[in-house]
């Protein structure tokens, strides 16, 4: 009989592989199945069964300072590293694509570096710099932890639509009599915003989930993850899966908007 | 301009102008570049080298003595030892089961997706961004004695206690470290598929070889680089985790990333603090060279 | 110097250039000394080249024989190494390419994606900050002389191959350059659009007056289309000259393969006096006149009887008496007539093809039908041919 079922799921196209990949599917989502189940559950207590459904978790979320100045501090944090990133980092996977020069590994290996370190590292080292300079810790110092820490991925992520780039669309744009400003404002800028704002997506998505660096930079001002961090370590806090759901929809919502332009690394 | 002129002219040596002009240039629009990662990251991490070899009064003092004390309580305390090796246990098992979980998923999603492929990868990147402490967090509530697992296995009738060794445990840390590390390894490896040809793999089939041989033989060697580079972030990542363990490792998961932040955060012991450091980035330097290696490897 | 004219002295190894026969009038690109050396290999060799204004020129060659990076140091997209180019008497040397009056068709399809097509013609005009009804009208005028008038809001992915590549001409004329370059624009294509386009370029050329430069492989094209044409091997010119100058007396055994021409044959000089060569292809020996770069004797070179140079007729129509064997009896024997057999009959139309087998060697004969019979395969024949049409040359 099982065998009948085997055969008749075969004809479907349905084999192990399927069968696996749904299983690993719902192993991914599980915990934000949980999460997402247990900011609506009206018990304080994070057990099994769900007892009744209410709301409050939210509320006490929002209701708390603690938790709307983390989201201000995470989203201004996300913002400044996300500006600061797109303009280094355009600058110079723009340069390194299109020109060949000999200094361009050494250029590249150093700013994929810190992607070869636990965030950890770099989170210590940083925190033992500012020790040694005596400067405070503030969202600055977080600033630059992120900065850091999400350049190589930015960089990786536009070199590689970078190469896509006909250099040949340039050299038609100057033999038109284009000046090197008026080939970048009218030719090569708009073919590549698709590719940097995709690229300072990832920037903002890295920074705004982003821990174990900021853990080491962080001054009095925390930032979400933080916040959550402190409140789980205090006690059993079960309004961090109502934060934790929140942050899903964020980052639903900001995947769904910039569809367009992540699309096309896969297609 | 008459052909003696010509002549002239081609006897003088004429200098490269435009090239040079643009490599000064370029140098200089990378300059920003350079001087952030020069301040932000290479001066750190040389400072933090050449604390490793100071001496620590605590609690953030050094003397400027130099001396090679930390690196030999690092290597020879059998706390750091345990804790080193929890973390290479760990961080190894760890890394290849996400390897060998996430391969078949990227497989499917190159090779036997149609029109889904978006979505799906879509949908693994939300997973990615919902929140790193928070899935941690989640984790807790599914292992823990009431959570989702122990419930669930008491009302089928398997177990009647709760299965303590499923949180606060380095199967926990195992577990949950495994479980994070998955989307950006798919991410890797679908990224690394998406230049193999699947008329290779048929072409394998047509010859006669099996699904798993065509796998093994043809694909692996293919995304090799693919591969390799799951296994160095992951190994990295997992190895450098000090929140999972304080969070979900309790006394038997605990890995030397906590070590580490606790000597800078609670002890102020920054020289061993960084000498543990070095000392687990030489590890991942003897990694690279390993998975460089490995590289070159042709498949089975 | 007025005129054309193309490596006198220089290279060794180079034929002295067919006489000009171009419009006589200004000079409208004058390379001198002009070399370019990548890393692995010496691209541009010494050279020396001047085009008339309102020329076709084109050049032709093997990928890799330095034609497009020629092509592309006049546009300024490449710096020679050593060498100056001038653009109607203006040393344009060190001058970017953006500075420069020419403009470059490129062999791939290079409009902006992120632009209408009218957008793009008038991408140049623009730039120059021409009044926006100025800029209409070139617009207007570019697109009619490519006969494309109504595509204007087109995008450019909606556009075939063809129409595209008439776009990107649009857009190179829409600039009013002093000279156009054309880097094997039409390779990409079918072979009817490119014929097609090919009568099309030759219209425009002639309409606008302007200095065409073409740098192609296809040796049909460059003949069809130039006034001049100047073949390229490894970064060097080899010949230059009209495109009948050419086809009827090739200069070397490279430019005849490269021709498509049939029937080269390696040989030696035996003998060489009053402007007329003997030469020796081992068993055979045939008289041809010295060409224009003269070989001396001793000397191995290569000569071509062309397809259409031979007269063909079957053995059985002459008398017995003249059914001599076409292979001499001595080495110092000059052949008059070869004695063959058909191995292959092509019936083209107004043409046919035989591939005659004599004197050991196969033939290539070429005959138009008319009225005559074709012949059939296995027709024991003999091929004559005329001493003047036996074209010697140097074996490069």
């Amino acid at each position: 009989m099982v065998r009948r079922f085997r055969r008749r799921l075969r004809r479907r196209g349905i084999g192990l592989l399927h069968v696996y990949v749904a299983m690993l599917l719902l192993f991914l989502f599980l915990p934000l199945a949980v999460l997402i189940l247990f900011s609506f559950s009206a018990s304080g207590q994070l057990r099994f069964p769900i007892t009744g459904l209410s709301l409050r978790w939210y509320q006490e979320a929002f209701g708390n300072s603690s938790v709307v100045s983390g989201i201000v501090a995470s989203l201004e944090v996300a913002v400044a590293t996300g500006i600061i990133v797109t303009l280094v980092g355009t600058l110079a996977a723009t340069i390194v694509n299109r020109h060949r020069f000999r200094g361009a590994g050494v250029v590249t290996s150093l700013m994929l570096a810190p992607a070869a370190l636990p965030g950890l590292v770099i989170g210590v080292a940083l925190l033992n710099f500012y020790g040694d300079l005596h400067l405070t810790l503030s969202l600055a110092t977080v600033v630059v932890g992120h900065v850091i820490y999400t350049l190589p991925y930015f960089y990786l992520v536009l070199s590689a639509r970078l190469k896509r780039f006909d250099p040949m669309l340039e050299e038609a744009a100057a033999d038109m009599g284009a000046s090197g400003w008026q080939r970048f404002r009218r030719v090569v800028a708009p073919l590549i915003s698709p590719a940097v704002i995709a690229s300072a997506f990832v920037v903002l998505a890295l920074s705004w989930d982003e821990f174990q660096v900021t853990f080491f930079t962080i001054g009095d001002q925390s930032t979400l993850p933080l916040v959550i961090w402190s409140r789980s370590r205090l006690s059993i806090d079960p309004s961090v899966n109502a934060i934790g759901t929140l942050m899903i929809a964020g980052s639903l919502l900001v995947v769904f908007f910039t569809r367009r332009f992540i699309a096309d690394s896969y297609s | 301009m008459g052909i003696d002129q010509g002549v002239l002219t081609a006897a003088l040596p004429r200098p490269r102008v435009a090239a040079t002009r643009r490599r000064r240039w370029s140098l200089f629009l990378l300059l920003p570049v350079g001087v952030v990662i020069t301040l932000g990251f290479v001066l750190p991490i040389a400072l933090l080298f050449v604390k490793s070899f100071e001496t620590s009064l605590g609690y953030g003092q050094v003397t400027g003595h130099l001396t090679l004390s930390s690196y030999i309580t690092a290597v020879t305390s059998p706390l750091y030892r345990t804790l080193a090796v929890n973390t290479l246990e760990i961080g190894g098992i760890g890394t290849l089961l996400t390897l060998l979980l996430s391969f078949p998923l990227a497989y499917f999603i190159r090779f036997r997706l149609r029109r889904g492929q978006n979505t799906i990868l879509l949908l693994i990147m939300i997973s990615l961004f919902a929140g790193y402490i928070v899935k941690i967090f989640a984790w807790t509530t599914i292992l823990g004695s009431y959570g989702l697992v122990n419930t669930g296995l008491e009302r089928i009738g398997l177990i009647s206690q709760p299965l303590g060794f499923l949180i606060f445990s380095k199967l926990a840390v195992l577990i949950v470290v495994t479980y994070l590390s998955i989307p950006v390894s798919v991410l890797i490896l679908t990224g690394a598929m998406q230049n193999v040809d699947p008329g290779l793999l048929e072409n394998a089939r047509d010859l006669g070889a099996s699904g798993l041989r065509t796998v093994t033989s043809v694909l692996v060697p293919l995304v090799m680089t693919g591969i390799v580079g799951s296994l160095a972030y992951g190994f990295i990542v997992i190895s450098g985790d000090y929140v999972t363990p304080q969070l979900v490792g309790g006394t038997t998961g605990q890995m030397i990333g906590v070590a580490i932040s606790d000597q800078f955060v609670n002890v102020g012991n920054e020289p061993l603090g960084s000498a543990l450091s070095f000392l687990m980035l030489a590890v991942f330097a003897v990694l690279y060279f390993l998975l460089t290696r490995l590289e070159k490897f042709k498949g089975v | 110097m007025t005129g054309i004219d193309t490596m006198a002295t220089r290279s060794p190894h180079t034929q002295p250039l067919a006489s000009q026969t171009g419009p006589e009038g200004r000079v409208a690109v004058r390379l001198e000394s002009v070399t370019k050396q990548f890393a692995t290999e010496t691209a541009v060799h010494p050279l020396d080249l001047a085009i008339q204004d309102g020329e076709f020129v084109t050049l032709l060659g093997p990928s890799g024989c330095g034609k497009t990076t020629l092509l592309r140091m006049i546009a300024g997209l490449e710096s020679p190494d050593d060498g100056t180019v001038t653009i109607f008497g203006e040393d344009v040397t060190d001058r970017p390419a953006n500075k420069r009056p020419v403009n470059l068709v490129f062999q791939r399809v290079t409009l902006f994606p992120h632009l209408t097509v009218a957008e793009n013609v008038a991408f140049g005009p623009r730039l120059r900050r021409v009044d926006r009804r100025e800029t209409e009208q070139k617009v207007r005028a570019a697109l009619e002389l490519v006969r494309l008038p109504d595509f204007g809001g087109r995008r450019v992915t909606e556009l075939s191959g063809g129409q595209a590549q008439r776009i990107a001409l649009a857009r190179a004329i829409a600039n009013e350059p002093k000279v156009l370059l054309l880097d094997e624009p039409l390779s990409a294509l079918d072979l009817e659009i490119r014929r097609q386009l090919q009568a099309e370029l030759k219209d425009i050329h002639r309409r606008l007056g302007l200095t065409f430069i073409y740098v192609t492989h296809d040796q049909e094209e460059a003949m069809s289309m130039s006034d001049r044409v100047l073949v390229m091997r490894q970064g060097r010119i080899v010949q230059a000259g009209s495109p009948v100058e050419i086809y009827r007396r090739p200069g070397s055994a490279f430019v005849a393969r490269f021709l498509g021409m049939a029937n080269v044959l390696p040989v030696k000089v035996a003998a060489a006096e009053k402007g007329w060569l003997q030469l020796d292809a081992g068993d055979l020996q045939f008289r041809a006149r010295q060409p224009a770069a003269p070989l001396p004797m001793g000397q191995s070179a290569a000569m071509v009887i062309r397809p259409d140079s031979f007269e063909l007729t079957p053995l059985d129509l002459e008398p017995e008496a003249d059914q001599r064997g076409g292979a001499p009896s001595g080495a110092a024997a000059v052949a008059a007539s070869l004695v063959g057999r058909i191995q292959d009959v092509r019936f083209i139309g107004s043409v046919v093809h035989y591939r005659v087998h004599a004197a050991g060697r196969d033939w290539q004969v070429s005959a138009r039908t008319g009225h005559e019979e074709v012949l059939t395969e296995g027709t024991p024949v003999r091929l004559t041919w005329r001493e003047e049409e036996v074209i010697a040359m140097s074996d490069q």
